[in-house]
């Protein structure tokens, strides 16, 4: 006669086989998803760029290439073309590579913790460039995604050690079954802000689009000049050289400029200030004249068209640069 | 305590460790204990309620089952209703009562300010005093006898996996049960753990992902279009089925772990094809409640035509205050009377008939036409459950109605997994498949069938954990 496990026993066996088989699931997902940061913390996109980053900055000693590293909002992560950079410093044999960690889906916030966490888990950088663009300046722009300091306190990349995919794999795959989320990994593993010209139908609906809103009032916002400067100390503290550039906005008539349109001259005059008082470069590329209308998506956004141009202009910016130039921009945006 | 949480993760194999060791009357105790114990997790000055309701119909259903007259059993009878409504009416429905009369007041042209109670409503409040109230109601017709032991009968109505969110158990379902010594089955293991992880994937993967998209559509009603409100509003649907059938689920399969079986709450309303049928399908325990409690006494099919839908109507609108203190679910209970109400009569001019409980009706070319018009027509009155107050609701139906054009593609193309699921899971219970299935299982196959779908709810729910809808009744 065949004897029958006893009913807690059932319990024991099909719990554990379960668990380990879900663990085992969690384990191969977190180790076969490209760039999934591994981290407790809800800032998923700006933990993706992390991520990716130090992805990237692994690969550099062995191509005894230095990295030039992008940081700023979604300006940065579609106004910054990798390929078209990378290109202009090979023509000029500046042993450089891009890497555009812009945080956009409104994180801009996001960028001082999660550059403190890509120092923290090792990466060094030759130089930062971060991109400004004027609206976030602007306490009352829509676009600031307002995090709590849970989401940016304390945020560190975790080593895909056996004991830290058990603890934090399910927390660093849910976003994937986020639509937003996943869209948002979808566009940057892809760098399909960048590199599709022209999406279609499928890439839209996959990808999702972005258009921030017109902001009709304006603050000057000290917060975000502070993380700016921190992220400037920072570097400087770790040997990293650092610069500022502006990015450009769309020309508007008098008739459809809103109020951090009209306050950009001033909101430039405080950040040319933070780079003078560090003698850091700053690059101004809200100028007349340097892009066309068909340059940009948006307001704000570069097509893929215009990311070449101020990428080509930004390459040669950065090549002057490392050869020794501080330029620092007078001129205000106009 | 919500069962999809860490906290209910450790609590139960606690109690289960406790119930496997200990001999019988040592397991209600524990059960009792882990009863009070779940209960308090929120706020253990709520207990005092439970408590109050647990003395007070266990001494008043002793009371009447010896009571010499017909007179005293009928006094004692009104002292238990009386007490459990007034612990109801005022911990649920006082603010909205007083809200309601001064409104009425104001249009009259009379300026009060009354004074509102400041009250937060106990958890599963109007579960455990539906179940405790039908045990006197039994009690004095005679169809059960009172419990012999205190302490049985407080684990009748504390038991912890139905306490918060149902199903509503009778006496006689769950009460036999408790008195005499139980041997939890292996097979009984086995169905425990399925049901326990098909209700998490109901809850975490289904409801819990679909309310994102829900939540948008009443935060910003005037950004949406109409498809997109449209669609929305069958999420909501598929929402609050998979949040509450969830939650029954996990509550049977808990439940069965300790060898006590809890009844279906659940089977497959939305394959009804009528509203009639769908309500002997939704949320079993509560419908047969009403159907018992209410429409029968009220004189059920037996005083006429006109009568039988009155009560209908009647029974419904209690159905949708028994939902929630608020105009809006009385108008979902209006929605769904009518409905009842027209498909009666429909019934009675072309002499047809539905199946008794939740049988199987006949399927025909046109039975998919009938299962989308009583899915829609439910959905719409769902409308009124999750809208705050009548104009937002008039605001939500006017724009979807106006064919404002365009729809998010995106969005609808990522919630189609989740609805497939949904659809997936209630055509394998209606048609037995998932049953079979189940049952040729070995233990590989199992533990990589239910170990990927644990793995869907750990990342699904590591995010955040969003407590049960049901729980706020």
């Amino acid at each position: 006669m065949q004897n029958e496990r006893p009913p807690y026993l059932t319990l024991l066996v099909n719990a554990l086989l379960i668990g380990s088989v879900a663990y085992a699931v969690i384990i191969g997902l977190v180790l076969a998803v490209p760039h999934l940061p591994l981290a407790n913390k809800r800032t998923f996109y700006a933990l993706l760029r992390a991520q990716m980053a130090v992805d990237e900055g692994e690969k550099l000693p062995a191509q005894r290439r230095e990295m030039v590293l992008f940081l700023g909002s979604s300006v940065v992560e579609r106004g910054v073309s990798e390929r078209a950079m990378d290109t202009v410093f090979a023509q000029q044999d500046a042993p450089l590579v891009t890497m555009n960690a812009g945080t956009g889906g409104f994180c801009a916030e996001a960028n001082l913790p999660m550059f403190r966490a890509m120092l923290d888990d090792g990466l060094r950088p030759a130089y930062v460039v971060y991109g400004v663009g004027i609206q976030e300046l602007n306490a009352e722009s829509s676009v600031h995604a307002f995090l709590a300091a849970n989401d940016t306190s304390a945020v560190k990349l975790r080593r895909k050690s056996f004991l830290n995919v058990i603890r934090y794999g399910p927390t660093a795959l849910a976003p994937l079954i986020n639509a937003d989320h996943l869209h948002q990994y979808l566009f940057a593993a892809n760098n399909a802000f960048r590199d599709v010209p022209n999406l279609n139908v499928f890439q839209r609906v996959m990808f999702g689009e972005n258009m921030p809103p017109q902001d009709s009032t304006y603050r000057f916002e000290q917060r975000y000049l502070s993380d700016m400067r921190e992220i400037a100390n920072l570097c400087i503290e770790h040997n990293i050289k650092v610069a500022l550039y502006n990015a450009p906005m769309k020309p508007r008539d008098l008739d459809k400029q809103d109020e951090p349109y009209r306050h950009r001259g001033e909101a430039y005059q405080r950040i040319l200030a933070l780079a003078q008082g560090l003698h850091i470069p700053i690059w101004n590329f809200d100028r007349a004249g340097l892009f066309a209308l068909s340059d940009f998506q948006d307001n704000y956004h570069l097509t893929p068209s215009g990311a070449k141009n101020i990428s080509a202009m930004l390459g040669d910016s950065i090549v002057r640069w490392r050869a020794g130039a501080i330029t620092q921009d007078q001129a205000m945006p106009n | 305590m919500v069962f999809n949480s860490l906290a209910f993760a450790i609590f139960l194999p606690i109690v289960l460790i406790g119930y496997y060791l200990l001999p019988f009357r040592g397991q209600n105790r524990l059960l009792l204990l882990a009863s009070l114990v779940f209960y308090a997790w929120w706020d253990w000055r709520f207990l005092g309620l439970l408590g109050l309701t647990i003395v007070v119909d266990y001494y008043a259903s002793h009371a009447i089952k010896n009571a010499t007259s017909h007179k005293m059993k009928l006094r004692w009878l009104r002292l238990s209703l009386g007490c459990n409504l007034t612990v109801l009416g005022i911990f649920k429905y006082s603010n909205f009562f007083i809200k309601s009369f001064e409104s009425a007041l104001t249009s009259f042209g009379f300026q009060v300010h009354p004074v509102t109670l400041q009250l937060a409503l106990p958890i599963g409040i109007s579960f455990y005093t539906f179940m405790s109230m039908a045990y006197v109601i039994d009690v004095y017709w005679e169809r059960f006898e009172p419990a012999s032991s205190f302490w049985d009968f407080a684990l009748f109505v504390s038991y912890f996996p139905h306490l918060v969110a149902g199903p509503i158990l009778r006496a006689h379902q769950l009460l036999p049960q408790l008195v005499k010594p139980r041997r939890v089955e292996k097979q009984q293991i086995l169905d425990g753990l399925a049901l326990i992880l098909i209700g998490l994937v109901r809850k975490v993967l289904i409801a819990d992902i679909v309310a994102g998209y829900v939540d948008e559509a009443f935060r910003g009603v005037s950004l949406m279009t109409s498809a997109d409100l449209l669609l929305r509003m069958w999420l909501f649907t598929i929402q609050i089925y998979g949040d509450f059938a969830g939650y029954s689920d996990i509550a049977r399969g808990v439940s069965k772990l300790f060898g006590i079986e809890l009844h279906l709450n659940f089977a497959t309303p939305f394959l009804s094809q009528n509203i009639t049928e769908l309500w002997r399908r939704w949320h079993i325990s509560l419908s047969s409640w009403l159907r018992d409690y209410v429409y029968i006494p009220l004189g059920g099919s037996r005083k006429g035509e006109w009568r039988t839908y009155f009560n209908n109507f009647l029974t419904m609108i209690v159905s949708g205050l028994w939902h929630g203190a608020n105009w809006t679910f009385v108008g979902f209970g209006v929605v769904n009377g009518v409905g009842l109400a027209i498909h009666k009569g429909w019934l009675r001019i072309t002499h047809r008939t539905v199946p008794k409980g939740y049988g199987t009706p006949k399927w025909g070319w046109w039975s998919p036409l009938k299962i989308l018009a009583t899915f829609n027509l439910y959905s719409f009155s769902l409308l009124l459950f999750r809208t705050p107050d009548f104009p937002t609701f008039g605001r939500y139906v006017s724009r979807m109605c106006s064919c404002v054009p365009g729809i998010h593609i995106g969005t609808s193309l990522f919630v189609l997994p989740f609805v497939g699921l949904t659809i997936f899971l209630d055509v394998m219970q209606y048609t037995g498949v998932g049953v079979r299935l189940l049952g040729r299982l070995n233990l590989g196959t199992r533990a990589i069938a239910y170990g990927v779908l644990f793995a869907l709810v750990l990342i699904a729910g590591s995010d955040n954990s969003i407590p049960f809808i049901y729980f706020q009744f």
